[in-house]
């Protein structure tokens, strides 16, 4: 992304106009008041009221261009995240989701909320002083004095926020560790011994918010101090030069306006925290790469085939080229997972042959697993059914009357939020679909039948049944539908039962 | 006018008025902070007069007062800070200990109705954006009235004329921000379909990654997401340029106001314009000093704006959760019997014309999924509020166990003390004393690494953990649901073995032995049915 240098010629435009504002319409009250013959009054007014058009417009011109320019930064950060993504895997959580989204805004408004800032403040102080020193307005000295005071008071709140914003990211993940464990035992909490029961408080988390709310806040007080000690110990110390000078105003009105056109630069700086934590939770993001694998059609034989990291009995059976399969169990034993580890969307132990093939771990590109809970794309229905494009809209519809949704005509009609809120059994049948179109030759689907209403059940067996005479499907449920046509069942117990439990097919 | 804040009677209404610390102090501080300020000025300006006009050197007391009215402004400042820090923490904490008091009655009954997720936002987003509103936005707006009318006395009394101007100009600044925000929200409106669509497809697309890699879909979606992206961004400028213009016209107004002050100030100074009383070049300078305080206040108000939307949606998700919890559950410990004549539960809807439970009472609950026995468990229990609550510490059995991260012993424990002993004969009841003591670290063993327990083994466990609080009466939510026949009854066998001389309420829909059951109760169509004795 480019530098946005109008943003930041707008901001500066218009700090500086507000200060000359009121430097000009200050020294010229003073000058009307003590005006020599001849004086000419029309020029200040005249500049007055331009300056105060033109920080109008800049301002203006500065929130509309900053903003767009924020808007176009976050949206090419998400679009570099998600392009970094393609073929990873990361932690499936809506938190770590939303996380990532305003942690890329964060990334973004670094110009908008902190550089603007700065950069007036670090133009404008040099500035004055150069302009001091050149027209010899009395008390130019004390800008050297503020300039100098901002330096230490910024560089105080950057290191300080950044040790806060170390603190932030521990405080934040122990909360959210302890936060989540403690919710998901609410079943327990009745077992508790009502006073011995630690429940974890976000008050920690709150008082370093608090912590850098409040550096922003003193930075501005230390500030606005510092400027009023200057103002009285100039005036205190005034000699005769301030005498009949309208300019003798200026740097006391700079000073009482400096918490406004400086003390923002101090405060802002705070944003390094926010900004330091983004960047650090945006690079070290924990992602997973899945290989895709090339195609692979025939028999598939496991062998002591299970899924890393769960304890289930290992399975060795023989799945056919089509048919149906499928797999029972309590719930908890492990099929999501065995059919996860089957398409190769986790890591299994154990052998996976497909023919005479061994295959490797990662994706096989012509099989595909369906998820118990199931995908909805917020997009339209078509897109949904399609994701990947490059399917006819007759193809679709015709899917969609055999999923018993051939209401819904309207190919183009949007899903989700801001659209057409379905039902469970919609969701299901549209994941279904988009399987059905997505031409694989092995669907894993996971509980398909759940909260299903009998009438779906067997317009969705007889689908199966359909697909059945060309893909092979394994099908997890623990429903029995008697219009399903099953080739072969597998029965998965956990690994502390004896192993006649497990069949060979 | 601000009483009538829907926001504002919400909160009055969910947490009372006693919880929350006042706000006056942070008004106070905050008008004095502006009132030391604008005398300060009124200093100055008189300095500004002798050295300019009458080429003195500025006067001792002037001095004195000018520093004396700083310090009191810098001072308020800081107390200001310190103030508002203290109450948004005691607010925060007060909130806290509500909400942590409304989980404590509610229990599993409240935490189950939504995912874990939504109570952590509801906790650690919502409370803050409640009190920060609270803090920020309503201080604010009492002293953004406050300290224009004071700012516009003092005018009025340096100069009539200026002040009447003021008087006359200034509602106009509130009259456009409300045009300006009605054509912004109006604006929002027409496109809100289209913004809350295009406005999370990144976290859509994001969760699902999985999906995309399988179809190969990536490509196609980034692309998608790139356009849904550039649509928003257009439609977002398009409603922001017009919410913008709020904040310009105060900047409109306070610009000009300070412009066009000063120009008159000047042109009537050097006799240019004679309209008004006599301005001096002392309180010519004091008016525009002051004069950006007028709109300055109201600006900060803007800034804070954004406060009162996110305070609006924490309401919605906070509703029922602020206020004073009922009656924590029971804590008696013998179970005495209990007689409901007509109990009745409101949500979901529940009656029962008799519901009887004598101690050592065997009962089972049945009813199709969906009819409301858990919440009639829930009811009984005291974590719902109902007509009727059984009124003694009871324990609840769940159909999926659950187990803290930490090691088995703190799983059987949960902060209480037992003594090895103790712990063995649980163990030795529930028949898991072998199967522990076969892992590697026993009962040392941590609960987050899946130490390969079948879901029987959990059960069993959670049996014994329930087997140590002593309680009488026992609550039986389906324990079996999710385990194979066979594991099934060896575990009914052993919940009969184990709670013979308890009071146990069991809700199964897997059959059961008939003769351990005193009573039946039949949950269907919103009624409660009490079958007794005999029938078995």
């Amino acid at each position: 992304m480019k530098t946005p240098w109008i943003t930041l010629l707008l901001a500066i435009a218009h700090g500086v106009t507000g200060l000359l504002i009121l430097i000009i319409s200050a020294w010229f009250i003073a000058a009307c008041a003590i005006a020599p013959v001849g004086f000419n009054y029309m020029l200040p007014a005249v500049i007055i009221r331009a300056l105060a058009l033109l920080r109008i417009a800049s301002g203006y011109g500065h929130m509309w261009a900053g903003h767009r320019d924020l808007l176009m930064r976050t949206a090419w950060l998400r679009h570099q995240l998600f392009r970094r993504l393609a073929n990873h895997r990361i932690q499936r959580k809506a938190q770590l989701a939303d996380a990532l989204s305003a942690h890329t805004e964060t990334l973004a408004a670094v110009w908008i909320a902190c550089i603007s800032q700065l950069a007036t403040a670090l133009l404008l102080l040099p500035v004055l002083l150069i302009a001091g020193v050149f027209i010899a307005l009395p008390g130019t000295t004390w800008f050297a004095v503020l300039g100098i005071g901002w330096l230490i008071i910024s560089g105080w709140v950057v290191i300080k926020s950044l040790a806060i914003a170390a603190e932030q990211v521990v405080a934040q993940t122990a909360l959210s560790e302890q936060s989540e464990a403690y919710l998901r035992c609410s079943a327990l909490w009745h077992l508790f011994e009502q006073a011995q029961h630690q429940r974890p408080s976000a008050r920690p988390v709150w008082s370093l918010e608090a912590g850098l709310h409040t550096l922003a806040q003193q930075a501005v007080w230390c500030l606005q101090g510092l400027c009023f000690v200057m103002i009285g110990v100039y005036i205190w110390k005034a000699g005769a030069e301030v005498y009949a000078n309208p300019m003798a105003m200026i740097v006391p009105l700079v000073l009482f306006a400096a918490p406004e056109w400086l003390g923002r630069a101090s405060s802002a700086l705070t944003f390094a925290a926010r900004y330091h934590n983004a960047q650090e939770a945006v690079t070290s993001l924990t992602m997973r790469k899945v290989s895709i694998q090339p195609e692979a059609s025939g028999c598939i034989r496991l062998k002591h085939f299970s899924a890393v990291g769960r304890n289930v009995q290992p399975v060795t059976a023989v799945f056919p080229a089509h048919g149906i399969v499928t797999l029972r169990g309590a719930s908890g034993v492990g099929k999501s997972s065995l059919l996860q580890a089957i398409a190769g969307d986790i890591p299994f132990r154990g052998n996976k042959y497909c023919g005479a093939k061994a295959l490797q771990p990662g994706l096989i590109r012509n099989w595909m697993y369906l998820e118990q809970t199931p995908v909805v794309l917020q997009a339209t229905l078509r897109e949904n059914l399609a994701p990947a494009g490059a399917v006819a809209d007759q193809e679709i519809r015709q899917v969609l009357s055999k999923l018993g949704l051939s209401y819904m005509t309207n190919l183009g009609e949007w899903l989700g939020a801001g659209g057409r809120a379905l039902s469970g059994g919609e969701q299901k049948r549209i994941a279904i679909g988009r399987a059905l179109l997505a031409e694989k030759d092995v669907l894993l689907i996971d509980e398909p039948f759940e909260g299903l209403d009998i009438f779906t059940c067997k317009t969705l067996a007889h689908l199966f049944n359909d697909a059945a005479r060309s893909k092979l499907l394994v099908i997890a449920t623990h429903c029995y539908i008697p219009q399903l046509r099953i080739d072969t069942s597998i029965a998965l117990h956990q690994a502390d039962l004896p192993d006649k439990n497990y069949e060979h097919a | 006018m601000m009483r009538q804040d829907p926001l504002k009677q919400w909160l009055h209404q969910e947490v009372g008025s006693e919880t929350l610390p006042k706000l006056t102090p942070l008004i106070v501080i905050g008008v004095c902070r502006e009132l030391a300020l604008i005398a300060a000025f009124g200093a100055f300006a008189a300095i500004a007069q002798q050295w300019v006009i009458d080429s003195q050197p500025a006067s001792l007391s002037l001095l004195m007062a000018l520093c004396a009215a700083l310090s009191v402004s810098w001072l308020c400042q800081g107390v200001d800070m310190r103030l508002s820090n203290a109450s948004r923490f005691r607010q925060l904490t007060a909130l806290e200990a509500r909400l942590s008091a409304q989980f404590a009655a509610r229990q599993h009954a409240l935490v189950r109705t939504r995912p874990v997720y939504h109570w952590q936002v509801v906790w650690q987003k919502h409370l803050p954006a409640l009190v920060n509103w609270r803090t920020d936005y309503c201080v604010q707006q009492y002293i953004a009235i406050i300290v224009p009318l004071i700012v516009l006395t003092v005018i009025t009394y340096l100069n009539y004329f200026i002040g009447l101007m003021l008087l006359i100009t200034l509602p106009v600044v509130p009259l456009f921000m409300v045009i300006v925000g009605k054509g912004a929200a109006s604006l929002q409106k027409r496109e809100f379909t289209a913004l809350t669509r295009l406005g999370n497809i990144f976290t859509d697309r994001l969760m699902a990654l999985p999906l995309l890699s399988t179809l190969g879909a990536h490509q196609r979606q980034q692309q998608h997401m790139e356009q849904a992206s550039q649509a928003l961004n257009t439609r977002t400028m398009k409603v922001v340029s017009v919410a913008f213009l709020s904040t310009t016209v105060l900047d409109f107004f306070s610009t000009l106001t300070v412009a066009l002050i000063a120009v008159f100030i000047g042109f009537s100074l050097l006799g240019e314009l004679q309209v008004g009383p006599e301005i001096s070049f002392f309180s010519g300078l004091w008016i525009l000093l002051s004069a950006p305080l007028l709109l300055s206040q109201l600006k900060k108000l803007g800034q804070f704006y954004h406060q009162k939307a996110q305070a609006a949606t924490a309401s919605e998700a906070l509703t029922g959760l602020l206020n004073e919890p009922p009656a924590a559950p029971g804590t008696i410990r013998t179970f005495t019997g209990f007689y409901a004549r007509n109990f009745t539960l409101d949500a979901p809807s529940l009656r029962a014309f008799e519901l009887s439970v004598a101690p050592g009472d065997w009962i089972q609950v049945s009813g199709a999924s969906g009819a409301g026995k858990t919440a009639l468990l829930e009811s009984l229990a005291g974590f719902r509020q109902a007509s009727h609550t059984l009124g003694c510490y009871c324990v609840t059995l769940s159909q999926q166990p659950v187990f803290l991260p930490g090691t088995l012993r703190e799983n059987l424990c949960l902060g209480a003390r037992y003594t090895q002993e103790q712990l063995n004969s649980v163990l030795q009841d529930v028949e898991m004393l072998c199967d522990i003591y076969a892992l590697p670290d026993g009962l040392d063993t941590k609960m987050g690494d899946q130490p390969g327990l079948s879901g029987g083994q959990l059960q069993r466990l959670a049996l014994a953990r329930l087997l140590l609080r002593e309680a009488d009466v026992w609550l039986l939510d389906e324990p079996t649901a999710h385990l194979p026949v066979s594991q099934h009854k060896a575990l009914c066998e052993l919940i009969h073995r184990c709670c013979s001389h308890k009071t146990v309420i069991w809700v199964s829909h897997k059959p059961l032995e008939q003769t351990w059951f005193s009573t039946h109760w039949e949950v269907a169509d919103h009624q409660v049915k009490q079958h007794r004795g005999d029938s078995a």
